[in-house]
């Protein structure tokens, strides 16, 4: 470690000591009409041929030649501005406006964003627009069922909105919210995600090549980030579908300084299902979350951000009954719930050191609590003698995190971008309490919880070698504390970029990735029983190596083309040992599990159509993905669940004009790998196993022997968009499974008629929905106002 | 939770439908099962039988009684070879010699429809004797109400790798019907045991060839019910039974097989657990051949 650390200090003395100084240009880009800083931002020195490109918080550094200067900044979606900047102007914020041009508006792809010229290998930059305009389950808008659609990137299963990234499992992708992870992105059982996507403004999915600023997980990284609120106007948002509804309203609280955003969602499937229940039952199901975020502009070196989230998925059901005889009589309640959610906060504190150098510091909170609890009372009386019995059992687990780091970002020329930074969480586990009690008994089972520390420390170099080749180098340190023992794991990082022509590159990464965290769970679908533990004395960190290639290709017409090929080595997996869940009575989660190996390898194809009124893109991923267990399988190597030879999305949106816009989806998956026996046969029977009350057991040659059906649907949207006087509306139709396709869910045997068939259970049949959003303009509300005398 | 799992799964009923399918995937050859356990001092018996597929037609436990096989059992310590002279109805294969502790045995088997099947046994076990064993603790626990008993006893490990597999038997002198009771190793004995209810599975990899003290935590057994003893949920009423303590030493084949038998009866009782292989030393079929020798204890 202090190797380490001297060299960085090395590094860094020998960097700065060759770094001469002429005028540096730096400040913020901000969108003018909502005041949000914006990202992948292009400012380039006309006149001695440099740029840069904004940084995560809008914040960019240009050196050039102490001279005046004519910059240009470009995005795509904003118009381009031209400024003169004179040798004294150095410090700037500049406002971009969004264009007004059609066709241009229609795309608002990150065009800026093209892969062709950056080292970012195996990235996914998410358009917000693209949310909005798919065709979507219940009406219900996800990012994550999106990110879905994406090469390498795979769902679950019918309706699950977790996603597994290049061969991993959910556990191995870090999800952040405004840089806090959240542990359960779930609600509905994995049918929805956490994620409401009015408040959410920037989604980037990293599946390979990671930087050296990313670890934690080792499979993908997906950096969302919260609306700032806007600190021009007021806005209020909202939609009603058929299962939710939800809220957002942003503003100033002092113009240009200070604004909020509060965004809510509530489903109410409780008061759907209502008149279905029975008169003497009561409860339900219902979910919902808050986003809400305030930002406060100290001064232009200064700003504050402070964002929270909490959501809840509540299930209960109380039943109550009573009679009465001659003699006796009697009344029961018997009352079972469950309930998940997460809650996260997040303090962040931007500053701008000097020209140079950029500072962000967080600190972060996020717990993640699972509760099951069944209850029952039973009072009877006989011959006037009253029996009262009482029973309650409560089941939770969860996690909780403490955390603060920081991130540098060191521009000291246009040819080098340096980040460094360095932090600490602090992990509560709680894995798996059991309370019960009777009106004469009492009891607690639970095992340890633990008390960690992950820290962190990285430092990486985006440096522009020549006009045609680009590189990232980085090494991430990590080290994780727990049970007074240590471990530790550098984790190198490389990325290059080589130009072959002006619109095509090759792109290559080699990254090591370690996990200090696990996830045990029994059916990978991110189900709220899953259980968070930590890596122990007899748990080590999980480790991949991944490499990575691909080659990149810009057309015209506002085509693009890229394949990508990786190869994933990760040792250290844990999984449940045969015939083990979570429900166990035993709960020393550490004596249910195995610790293996699992490869992953494949190639993504990725054609996308930016522009003009027809978008879209094709994805295809071929890929493989095994495990190896030495007590699972008798050791030998069998398919993970998710391993999915083919995967093809098909995503089309078509703008016909300002009215009306159409989207439609095609999906492909090959069925999900599942054991099925394909034998039966008598066990033993002499005085040891006499006693066992099951006579016969399945044979199958090996875990995950036997294929689903394969999965494919059709989904298509209509939009309508009405500018009104206040505002804008938005009536959108969706068709999910338009050529109701009975997908499989699961697979089970049963016995008709004295044989046994394959059964096949399948979720969403043909889904029509509808759903009516509302944009509330104070701006337009005021000018129609004021023009024709009334609203 | 029962409540909340009937109302999830009207919920699911209400959209989702199921509907039988072909089964697609590769056809797998209906094999033989051996179950042939060898014990010290006790006749050779070895019956066979056949799996049968799991989707199609169900057949009958009897119509899976393999008949028709040639059965040959090599004592590898003597190389003397027996055969079977008699299959009774059961489908056992019955040899005219007993098992000898510390033999090692060798089966060839030959079926006109399933081939050539084959396995070994490396040494029958010898019994191990108990030294001494008593009942009258209580388990510590931190509720209130019924306690949980302990079986304190003490052994000498056996020279040499042993597997152990423990049973503690409820005696029902009403209607003979035992029943196998819970046992778990108690939290503070210096052992790890690996249970599953009603089996309780040990190596001596922690104690070899020392004189061992094992307590054993198990849930009484009470006429009437299994559940309900003095004190649990008020109730001041119930017999306790007698119980009969059984101490396998086993081959490690048999310590693996009955372990994931254990593992798999127990895994069909909850949908979400993960799914079990059967452990099998048979070449070219299923099942298990092995040793085995037995000591038991009348518990007061």
């Amino acid at each position: 470690m202090r190797k380490i650390i001297l060299s960085i200090f090395i590094f860094f003395v020998v960097f700065f000591s060759f770094t001469q100084e002429n005028r540096v240009i730096n400040g913020y880009i901000i969108q003018k009409s909502n005041g949000e800083k914006l990202t992948s931002i292009s400012i380039y020195d006309t006149i001695h041929k440099i740029g840069v490109i904004s940084s995560d918080y809008g914040f960019f550094s240009l050196k050039t030649l102490n001279d005046t200067v004519v910059i240009r900044v470009s995005g795509s979606g904003f118009e381009t501005q031209f400024i003169n900047l004179p040798i004294s102007k150095n410090n700037l914020t500049i406002y971009l406006e969004k264009v007004k041009s059609l066709d241009v508006a229609i795309v608002k792809i990150k065009q800026n964003k093209s892969q062709v010229n950056t080292t970012n290998i195996g990235t996914i930059e998410l358009s917000m627009d693209k949310v909005d305009k798919l065709p979507v389950l219940l009406g219900e808008k996800d990012v994550l069922k999106i990110l879905q659609l994406m090469p390498g990137v795979k769902s679950g299963g019918e309706g699950s909105s977790g996603i597994y990234v290049r061969g991993g499992s959910p556990d191995q992708n870090l999800i952040l919210l405004d840089g806090v992870p959240v542990y359960n992105a779930s609600h509905l059982f994995g049918f929805f995600s956490v994620f409401n996507s009015d408040a959410i403004s920037q989604v980037t999915l990293t599946k390979g090549g990671f930087p050296a600023r990313y670890n934690g997980r080792v499979s993908s990284v997906l950096d969302m980030k919260m609306k700032e609120g806007n600190n021009q106007k007021m806005n209020i948002e909202g939609s009603i579908g058929i299962i939710a509804s939800r809220i957002l309203i942003e503003g100033p609280i002092k113009k240009d300084k200070t604004a909020f955003v509060i965004s809510a969602r509530r489903t109410y499937l409780d008061f759907l299902a209502k008149p279905f229940l029975p008169a003497d039952n009561t409860g339900g199901y219902y979910f919902y979350d808050v986003n809400a975020k305030i930002n406060h502009k100290i001064n232009d070196n200064h700003h504050l951000y402070f964002s929270t989230y909490f959501g809840k998925d509540v299930a209960n059901i109380t039943s109550t009954s009573s009679g009465n005889t001659t003699y006796s009589s009697f009344k029961n309640q018997n009352t079972s719930g469950l309930n998940w959610g997460n809650a996260i906060a997040a303090l962040r504190w931007n500053y701008r050191i000097n020209s140079k150098l950029f500072v962000n510091t967080t600190f972060t909170y996020s717990k993640y609590l699972f509760n099951l609890g069944t209850s029952s009372n039973n009072s009877s009386t006989f011959n006037n003698v009253t029996t009262d019995k009482s029973f309650s059992f409560n089941y939770f687990s969860g996690i909780n995190d403490w955390s603060g780091k920081s991130d540098f970002t060191y521009i000291p020329n246009p040819n080098h971008t340096i980040r460094f930074g360095f932090g600490d969480i602090y992990h509560t586990f709680k894995p798996g309490v059991n309370t019960y009690s009777t009106q004469t008994t009492s009891g607690t089972r639970s095992a340890d919880f633990k008390y960690t520390h992950e820290i962190s420390s990285y430092v990486e170099d985006d440096i522009k070698i020549n006009e045609k080749l680009k590189v990232n180098i980085g090494i991430s340190y990590c080290g994780f504390l727990v049970d007074k023992i240590s471990y530790s794991k550098p984790q190198p990082r490389f990325a290059l970029n080589y130009m072959l022509t002006e619109s095509s590159s090759i792109k290559l990464g080699y990254a090591r990735t370690a996990q200090f965290l696990h996830l045990l769970s029994n059916t990978g679908i991110g189900l709220p029983t899953d259980l968070w533990v930590p890596t122990t004395d007899s748990v080590p960190p999980v480790i991949s190596d991944q490499i990575s290639g691909g080659y990149v290709k810009d057309f015209q017409k506002g085509y693009s083309f890229s394949v990508e090929g990786y190869y994933k080595k990760m040792t250290n997996l844990i999984q449940y040992k045969e015939g083990s869940s979570f429900f166990d009575a035993n709960t020393n989660w550490q004596s249910k599990i195995e610790i293996g190996r699992g490869w992953a390898y494949g190639a993504e194809f990725f054609l996308e159509k930016k522009r003009g009124k027809l978008t879209g893109w094709i994805g295809y991923t071929l890929s493989w993905t095994n495990r190896q267990f030495d007590n699972i399988n008798f050791g030998k190597i069998f398919p993970y669940r998710y391993d999915r030879r083919h995967d093809l999305s098909v995503v089309m949106t078509y703008k016909l004009n300002d009215t009306w816009d159409f989207g439609a989806v095609f999906v492909y998956g090959t069925g999900n790998a599942v054991t099925l026996g394909t034998q039966n046969y008598n066990l033993a029977y002499n005085e040891i196993t006499n006693g066992i009350k099951n006579s016969q057991v399945s044979y199958f040659n090996s875990i995950n022997n036997y294929r689903m059906p394969a999965y494919h649907r059709l989904d298509v949207s209509a939009n309508r968009t009405r500018e009104k006087k206040w505002g804008q509306t938005v009536l959108s139709f969706s068709v999910y499974n338009l050529y109701n396709r009975k997908n499989p869910y699961f697979l089970y045997t049963d016995n008709q008629q004295g044989k046994t068939v394959l059964m096949q259970v399948s979720l969403f049949p043909i889904i029509p929905s509808v759903s009516w959003k509302f944009k509330f303009d104070f701006d337009k509300y005021k000018a129609n106002k004021s023009i024709t005398g009334q609203p | 939770m029962k409540k909340i799992a009937i109302y999830l799964s009207f919920i699911l009923l209400v959209i989702s439908c199921k509907k039988e399918i072909p089964f697609t995937g590769a056809l797998q050859k209906e094999f033989i099962v051996v179950n042939g356990f060898i014990q010290d001092d006790s006749i050779v018996k070895v019956s066979l039988s056949h799996s049968t597929p799991s989707i199609g037609i169900v057949d009958t436990l009897a119509n899976q009684i393999t008949f028709g096989a040639t059965l040959l059992i090599t004592d590898l310590t003597t190389n003397e070879k027996f055969t079977s002279d008699s299959v009774d109805i059961e489908g056992n294969y019955i040899f005219k010699t007993k098992g000898i502790k510390g033999h090692n045995y060798q089966l060839a088997l030959n079926h006109p429809e399933y081939g050539v099947v084959s396995s070994t046994i490396t040494s029958i076990p010898s019994p191990v004797s108990i030294s001494e064993w008593d009942t009258s603790s209580i388990a510590s626990t931190k509720g209130k109400g019924a306690k949980n008993k302990l079986l304190n006893f003490t052994f000498t490990d056996p020279i040499g790798k042993n597997y152990y597999v423990f049973k503690i038997v409820a005696i029902d002198t009403s209607d003979f019907v035992d029943r196998n009771v819970t046992i778990r190793v108690q939290d503070n004995t210096q052992i790890s045991g690996k249970t599953n209810g009603d089996f309780l599975f040990l190596d001596d990899e922690l104690f070899e060839n020392q004189t061992k003290s094992v307590s054993l935590n198990f849930r009484p057994s009470y006429y009437g019910s299994e559940s309900f003893g003095p004190g649990s949920f008020g109730s001041n009423t119930g017999v306790e039974r007698k119980y009969r303590f059984e101490f396998y030493n086993v081959t490690e084949e048999v310590y693996n097989y009955l372990l994931s038998v254990s593992n798999s009866v127990q895994s069909r009782k909850n949908p979400l657990s993960e799914p079990v292989k059967v452990y099998t030393n048979i070449t070219n079929g299923m099942g298990i051949f092995g040793g085995y020798a037995k000591t038991v204890v009348l518990l007061k």
